[in-house]
């Protein structure tokens, strides 16, 4: 049975080692064939320095959303995100997760 | 169609960004036309306290500027929503931190109602755990 999962990272890598284990099992839900989207919110959006992870979780059908507020709050450029990521703010995180049926997981 | 949405606010707020999220979250749910509850616990429940009043303590670098103190912020979004939104506390964390004292419209409810609560909402999402 398919199942819809928004993975919400708030942290930033060299903050917790458990965000590559977010991302990891963003991959491995999706490679079951489940919908998966990666909301990155907070500390989070500093991945978008090192985008490759991001670019393949897009590659693999995760949709993956940057959050634009904490973006700009950390003074970096919007301009930075890679194609397929999608800037969003509080709106899309409230419709993403109040969507029916998403099984919501923060970390 | 509206549905109910928790938030759990759990562990140190002043260690990131976590109250902010919250609140952003928090007013547009209600603005998407669902019913919200904020929970907290841990030292989020300070957070509320009566004794941070309105304003934070001034900038140095901003003398003139007021900020507004998370629980003014928390006041005026409960004020805002007209109903739509509850803001609870942990009367077990309130107890072992002190923070018994809340602003009004804030109720301190006991720990077992957490669970209680995030079932019986549609959504639920706890911040601040691992």
């Amino acid at each position: 049975m398919t199942r819809s999962y928004l993975l919400i990272e708030s942290r930033g890598g060299h903050e917790s080692p458990d965000v590559a284990h977010l991302f990891d099992l963003g991959r491995r839900l999706r490679e079951g064939g489940h919908e998966i989207t990666v909301f990155l919110v907070q500390n989070a959006v500093f991945a978008l320095g090192h985008p490759a992870e991001l670019e393949d979780l897009v590659g693999r059908g995760v949709q993956v959303w940057v959050d634009g507020y904490s973006i700009a709050a950390r003074g970096l450029d919007p301009g930075r995100c890679p194609q397929g990521i999608r800037l969003g703010g509080a709106p899309d995180l409230v419709r993403l997760l109040m969507t029916q049926d998403t099984i919501p997981v923060w970390h | 169609m509206g549905r109910s949405l928790f938030l759990g606010l759990i562990g140190a707020p002043y260690e990131s960004d976590l109250f902010t999220t919250t609140v952003r979250m928090a007013e547009e749910a209600v603005r998407q036309e669902h019913e919200v509850t904020v929970w907290t616990c841990g030292y989020a429940t300070a957070l509320t306290v009566t004794a941070l009043g309105p304003v934070k303590p001034r900038n140095a670098i901003a003398w003139d500027t007021a900020y507004p103190s998370p629980a003014a912020i928390a006041a005026h979004l409960l004020t805002w929503a007209g109903g739509r939104l509850s803001w609870l506390i942990c009367r077990y964390c309130a107890e072992e931190r002190g923070t018994m004292d809340q602003m009004p419209g804030v109720r301190i409810r006991p720990p077992f109602e957490f669970i209680q609560r995030a079932h019986a909402a549609d959504v639920c999402l706890v911040l601040g755990t691992k």
